[in-house]
């Protein structure tokens, strides 16, 4: 590096933003030149009396901190008096808005009752320890036996059909979800994926009466409760198509 | 306090804010020069910073935060036509007699002849040199600060520098001829 270069960065230089490289040049160079080495000094010289000048400026800090402290308290009680000083019917107004927007995001978050969170959980654990070939053992395939709980549980006079989505024939059991009696029907594609559907009379108000999606542990949980019937779909399909299945379930239910 | 939210939020506002108050109001009476108007500016940056607070990044720069508020308030101020400084650095006569600095081999300069010539800067000048000698910003945080380009910092710094060196000698020059 010689002078000329030094002078372009020398700025940089006193004010450490140099990479580590450079620095180390600028040096070496200020070590052997004493004309860039006063240069330095007296520029850095500079720097260091502004420093320690401004920074013994007195400062009445404490005062100034009070004043900030005594604004900001002013300004909260203020806020919180503009809130008395408006109209009755716009508190409530507000104040009713406020617990509608909350109940809507409680209800979204499936935090509200009409919504329980351990019927999903349970509908999933169910379906993943009951779907696989080994544990189909003693599940119900005579149709006339699967068409009395279809009607028992579903209020169907025919079988639900998935045909549709590429599903075959179910299979059937009877289960306890969450303390709650269900039919569980198990249908089976090409590709050995199951889905489940769980199936009861609406009679609480455990699932809500809206399609709701549930992800949990790589199932789907979808939910719908219409025409009197309380109706659970659990897949490894994604959200879309398991909401498809428990759409098109429901459809039969109503058209039955 | 009206509630506890209310209470803990300040809490954390004096904990993370207020520690840099004496930086914000050094820095804002070095640029406003009247100590009125810094202390004005340094309540506005803090009840602004108070009213965004739960916008602050937590963990993040609170001090390049506050600065940059309070650069919009001198901004803000400026464009409604306020001056920020008619009357001349003020100093304590323990400043004048604590501040005796040599800067010079042949010669003893004050802190309060480097005060004087800086206050003769520009705004632009004083707020670069504030921000990085004086508070030890980087380029890169007074850039954030004044919301310039880093190269506009590097620009200013550099020309700030060489006006504040003529100033010296320009006072000092008129000083001895007086």
């Amino acid at each position: 590096m010689n002078c000329a270069e030094i002078k372009q960065i020398i700025q940089l230089y006193m004010d450490n933003e140099l990479d580590a490289r450079s620095t180390l040049d600028a040096q070496r160079h200020l070590e052997t030149c004493p004309v860039c080495s006063r240069l330095l000094d007296a520029l850095a010289e500079q720097d260091r009396l502004l420093k320690q000048a401004a920074r013994s400026v007195p400062l009445n800090s404490s005062h100034v901190r009070e004043n900030i402290l005594g604004a900001i308290q002013k300004e909260t009680s203020k806020s919180a008096r503009r809130w008395f000083l408006l109209p009755m019917w716009s508190r409530v107004v507000a104040v009713a808005l406020i617990a509608i927007v909350a109940a809507l995001l409680l209800l979204r978050m499936g935090l509200l009752p009409g919504s329980n969170q351990s019927v999903y959980a349970a509908v999933i654990s169910d379906h993943a320890d009951h779907c696989s070939i080994d544990n189909l053992m003693g599940a119900i395939t005579d149709s006339d036996e699967l068409a009395k709980l279809i009607a028992l549980y579903g209020n169907m006079k025919v079988m639900p059909d998935l045909s549709a989505f590429g599903f075959g024939e179910s299979r059937g059991r009877v289960c306890k979800v969450d303390g709650v009696e269900f039919l569980h029907l198990i249908f089976y594609n090409r590709e050995q994926q199951p889905v489940s559907l769980f199936l009861r009379p609406r009679s609480s108000q455990m699932i809500a009466e809206e399609l709701r999606v549930i992800h949990r542990d790589n199932y789907n949980a979808v939910s719908i409760s219409r025409s009197g019937i309380e109706l659970l779909v659990v897949s490894s399909l994604d959200d879309k198509q398991t909401s498809a299945i428990a759409q098109a379930l429901a459809a039969q239910l109503e058209a039955d | 306090m009206a509630n506890r939210e209310t209470e803990l939020r300040l809490r954390k506002f004096e904990r993370e804010a207020l520690a840099h108050l004496d930086a914000l109001l050094r820095a804002a009476k070095g640029i406003a020069r009247n100590s009125q108007d810094a202390e004005d500016i340094t309540q506005e940056t803090y009840l602004r910073a108070w009213k965004y607070f739960d916008s602050f990044d937590a963990g993040s720069n609170c001090r390049g935060w506050l600065f940059r508020i309070m650069f919009n308030v001198i901004n803000g101020r400026r464009s409604k036509q306020m001056k920020l400084a008619e009357m001349p650095f003020e100093e304590s006569p323990e400043h004048q007699r604590d501040n005796v600095i040599a800067f010079d081999p042949l010669r003893r300069i004050e802190g309060r002849e480097v005060i004087e010539a800086a206050s003769q800067l520009s705004e632009e000048h004083r707020s670069v040199l504030w921000l990085v000698i004086v508070e030890e910003f980087t380029y890169r945080e007074a850039a954030e600060a004044l919301d310039v380009p880093i190269g506009t910092v590097m620009s200013r710094l550099h020309r700030a520098r060489i006006e504040l060196r003529k100033l010296l000698a320009a006072n000092r020059a008129s000083g001895l001829s007086g």
